[in-house]
């Protein structure tokens, strides 16, 4: 039986690699969130912003701790199926991070209209100049694009080899930030023109893609934690390996019932209804996808029928 | 790269046409030739000669001349809220509801009595950053020495 301790060398190596990739992802949002933090002033936009880069670092940090454990720990007899789930709780984590991002700038945007409030941005004296905290502003909403965009298209790839759903919330998460970010610029280049509806109208269309992009987060997620089908990558659509694996299980024990689950990377299948076959079970004999992918099918199980 | 490059300098030219003021009252100072000030007197002489020292140099920076308005601080900046006034001069306690419904230059003087601190302020209608910016600027070069600290 496959598990997590015995991950191919290829795919523990991504892993880690991904790891080394959630520190840098670590440092520079914490960087992001500094100079954020020593420019927003009163602007409510800058706060929210703030907060929410201050949100991203939820996914990194649940994604180490679950990598971490999934490599690290071992079975015992408190857990005996191991913590290769823990990555599923963490996904759960993210996406209830990455729906709280897109709500918290939904409400702020709309608030912002409906009270039709002028923001102030006011200035600071730097160097002997008296200087619109605006561009300082500018300046920090553009550091700010820098690393999530550049984390984010890194993070892609390493999620689909690793089909981790979490790493794939985490490059979402990085791509609400930078809309986020743009919006902020095109915000506060909006108050500096003193069209100040134009950066809470900004922000409320990207933080509509952000929701949905949560939500079809969350639904994958919860359907995971209540051991629903295996779901795709980026929806809550049935995953196309797992419904291959459905289909090829169903043709090949007919009468049976075929019941497959994911536990963080892993498929789960159980075969109802079916006597365990006499000779050795060849998993890669099961397993309709590519072989690189074989080691997601970590248990194939038979569950007689009762007499 | 280019397109960045065009951005960066569309960005220099810009920066002195930003910020502006969404009701355009730095506009409707400078072409009335008006400032029309809201002034709370502080307890004796609190606040006076830094009050009249930004005026003039406000005065100054627009060619505009104050119309000042004297009265208590709750209808003057209700007057401000409604566009009726560009600036009020006041004394004004930090845990004051308004705080957030209008905005403050830096403290141009300051009172302190026992443990407690009161600050006399220019204060703007929010969003008029143009304004805000040009009265904050002269507040900072008119306020008694040592204000806010």
């Amino acid at each position: 039986m496959t598990s997590a301790d015995d991950l191919p060398d290829d795919i523990v190596k991504t892993l880690r690699q991904a790891e080394r990739l959630e520190y840098r992802n670590i440092f520079w949002t914490i960087s992001v969130v500094a100079v954020m933090g020593l420019t927003m002033g009163q602007s409510q936009t800058m706060k929210t912003a703030w907060i929410e880069d201050t949100l991203g670092l939820v996914p990194p940090i649940a994604f180490l701790v679950a990598a971490r454990m999934e490599r690290r720990g071992h079975r015992s007899a408190r857990f005996p199926f191991g913590f290769e789930r823990v990555n599923g709780l963490g996904f759960f984590l993210a996406a209830v991070a990455l729906a709280a991002t897109g709500a918290l700038l939904l409400w702020d945007s709309v608030m912002t209209l409906a009270r039709a409030e002028h923001a102030t941005v006011a200035s600071v004296r730097l160097f002997g100049r008296d200087i619109w905290l605006g561009w300082l502003m500018l300046g920090a909403q553009l550091y700010s694009l820098i690393p999530p965009l550049i984390i984010g298209r890194k993070e892609l790839p390493l999620a689909e080899k690793l089909s981790d759903k979490l790493l794939h919330t985490d490059a979402l998460m990085n791509k609400a930030n930078w809309l986020t970010g743009a919006a902020g610029i095109a915000g506060v280049i909006g108050l500096g023109l003193g069209w100040w509806w134009a950066d809470s109208l900004a922000a409320a269309i990207i933080s509509l893609d952000i929701i949905s992009d949560g939500v079809k987060a969350l639904r994958s997620s919860t359907a995971e934690l209540i051991d629903g089908a295996p779901r795709a990558l980026s929806s809550p659509a049935l995953s196309p390996d797992a419904q291959a694996l459905g289909q090829r299980l169903e043709a090949r024990y007919p009468g049976a019932t075929v019941r497959l689950r994911e536990t963080g990377r892993l498929i789960r299948a159980e075969v109802h209804g079916h006597a365990v076959p006499q000779e050795p079970l060849d998993h890669a004999d099961h397993w309709p996808a590519e072989e690189e992918r074989l080691w997601r099918l970590a248990q194939l199980s038979f569950v007689p029928p009762r007499r | 790269m280019k397109i960045l490059a065009l951005c960066c300098l569309s960005l220099l030219v810009a920066c002195d046409a930003l910020p502006r003021d969404p009701a355009g009252s730095s506009d409707a100072i400078g072409h009335n030739g008006v400032m029309r000030v809201g002034l709370v007197r502080g307890d004796g002489d609190f606040g006076r000669a830094a009050a009249a020292r930004l005026l003039d140099r406000l005065s100054r920076q627009t060619g505009a001349h104050p119309a000042i308005r004297p009265g208590a601080t709750e209808p003057l900046f209700q007057a401000l809220e409604r566009g009726d006034l560009d600036l009020v001069l006041t004394p004004l306690d930090r845990k004051s509801p308004w705080m957030t419904r209008v905005s403050l230059s830096p403290p141009i003087a300051t009172q302190s009595y026992k443990d407690n601190r009161l600050d006399y302020y220019a204060v703007m209608r929010n969003g008029e950053n143009r304004w805000i910016m040009t009265v904050e600027s002269a507040a900072r070069a008119a306020a008694d020495p040592g204000a806010g600290r």
